[in-house]
């Protein structure tokens, strides 16, 4: 029931930027720009993990669980930090 | 307190952090990601298994008993810790002066029968990670592009003229085609595109307004990336974009104000092989003036 929900809550947006663009995209038009960008970025209750304050220093985490006695959530990746690559 | 870290980077380093991390194994080794829990001392208390939800809630509970079972004086606030001098050599990458930060939002997309565009469903995704990962492959993967400022002045004329149109320096066109328009972003570490040879790579500006304290230009581009993938199941992975965007600059603080650009196209086998065939790729990116720690994380491989 909920993904229906979701489903037909999209689909004016969907819609809007649909006919006006063929399978080939030479050009973006201005009308365009806005509802496909509203459409590429986060919709309620996605990319939940950016609402998390990561740090990116480890020297810097250790200082500040010290300071506030808390123990630290240490998430890794081999590519780069991995809020920003996976 | 969340930390999200390059494993290369801690692993490498020549100091006491480095210690820590290769005794206690709190970094991955592999590409394949860790979550782990320590202690502002240098103690594991566990990793976070991400198998399945029981697994999950069973090794966050065994980590928080590990926690409560710490001596008081390690758990209250205000705990002195001293790991010397971190190694010189394994500096955080941080922004260049005067780079321009955007922020970049990378969505798969697909077209119904009647044209009309729609989020990504489950049955849109190959066998594999493309199915154990369909729910996180609909949502938008983000990314980072830092514009160094002799490159983003480049685009900004001297002698503005409404109208005025000629193309953006050949070092940003370079960095979209290789990095910034790469649909394996929210796939990995990978860099599809670092050794293209587009077909077609152009971007021109537009000066639209002009007025004595701002310059209002218009990025119209095309772009059309493909290379081939390494392995047994090689295939074209083409992107081929169009690309519209939008710069603000304030002439009276010599500033970027504003900064939108949008990149949409078709492409075709998502890298990975999560998606066979045709699907649309959206990459949208929005300038960034004060950016969250998280935000300043560094694009990979493209830091300089």
């Amino acid at each position: 029931m909920k993904k229906r929900a979701f489903v037909y809550a999209l689909l004016p947006t969907a819609l809007c930027v649909s006919a006006a663009l063929g399978q080939q995209v030479n050009s973006i038009k201005p009308d365009e720009f806005h509802s496909l960008r509203k459409m590429i970025k986060p919709q309620p209750g996605e990319s939940r993990f950016w609402e998390i304050p990561w740090l990116l220093s480890l020297d810097e985490a250790l200082q500040r669980a010290a300071a506030q006695g808390k123990p630290i959530f240490v998430w890794s990746g081999a590519g780069g930090p991995p809020h920003a690559v996976c | 307190m969340c930390v999200s870290v390059d494993s290369r980077r801690e692993r490498a380093r020549r100091d006491q952090i480095g210690e820590m991390v290769r005794k206690t194994n709190c970094v991955t080794g592999t590409a394949s990601g860790r979550t782990s829990v320590i202690t502002a001392s240098g103690k594991k208390l566990g990793d976070v298994l991400w198998i399945n939800e029981r697994l999950r809630m069973n090794s966050l509970k065994k980590i928080l008993a590990a926690w409560d079972a710490l001596p008081e004086e390690e758990r209250k606030p205000g705990l002195k810790v001293d790991y010397g001098p971190p190694d010189p050599k394994r500096s955080l990458h941080r922004p260049p002066k005067g780079a321009l930060i955007l922020a970049g939002q990378f969505r798969r997309l697909m077209r119904d029968r009647d044209g009309s565009l729609r989020y990504t469903e489950q049955s849109d995704y190959n066998p594999g990670e493309g199915q154990r990962g369909w729910a996180r492959l609909r949502e938008p993967a983000q990314d980072m592009m830092w514009i160094p400022q002799d490159e983003w002045q480049a685009m900004i004329p001297s002698s503005p003229q409404k109208g005025q149109r000629f193309s953006a320096p050949p070092s940003f066109i370079a960095r979209l085609a290789r990095y910034q328009l790469d649909p394996e972003r929210g796939l990995g570490e990978g860099c599809t595109y670092v050794n293209v040879r587009p077909k077609v790579a152009n971007v021109d500006i537009t000066l639209e307004e002009v007025t004595k304290n701002e310059m209002r230009l218009r990025l119209d581009g095309k772009f059309e990336l493909a290379v081939r993938s390494p392995g047994r199941n090689s295939r074209v992975i083409r992107y081929q974009p169009a690309l519209l965007g939008f710069l603000t600059y304030d002439r009276r603080k010599q500033q970027v104000t504003g900064f939108q650009m949008l990149a949409f196209g078709p492409a075709e086998n998502a890298p990975r092989g999560v998606i066979s065939g045709q699907y649309y790729l959206g990459i949208a990116y929005d300038l960034v003036t004060n950016p969250t720690e998280a935000q300043l994380v560094w694009p990979p491989r493209r830091a300089g």
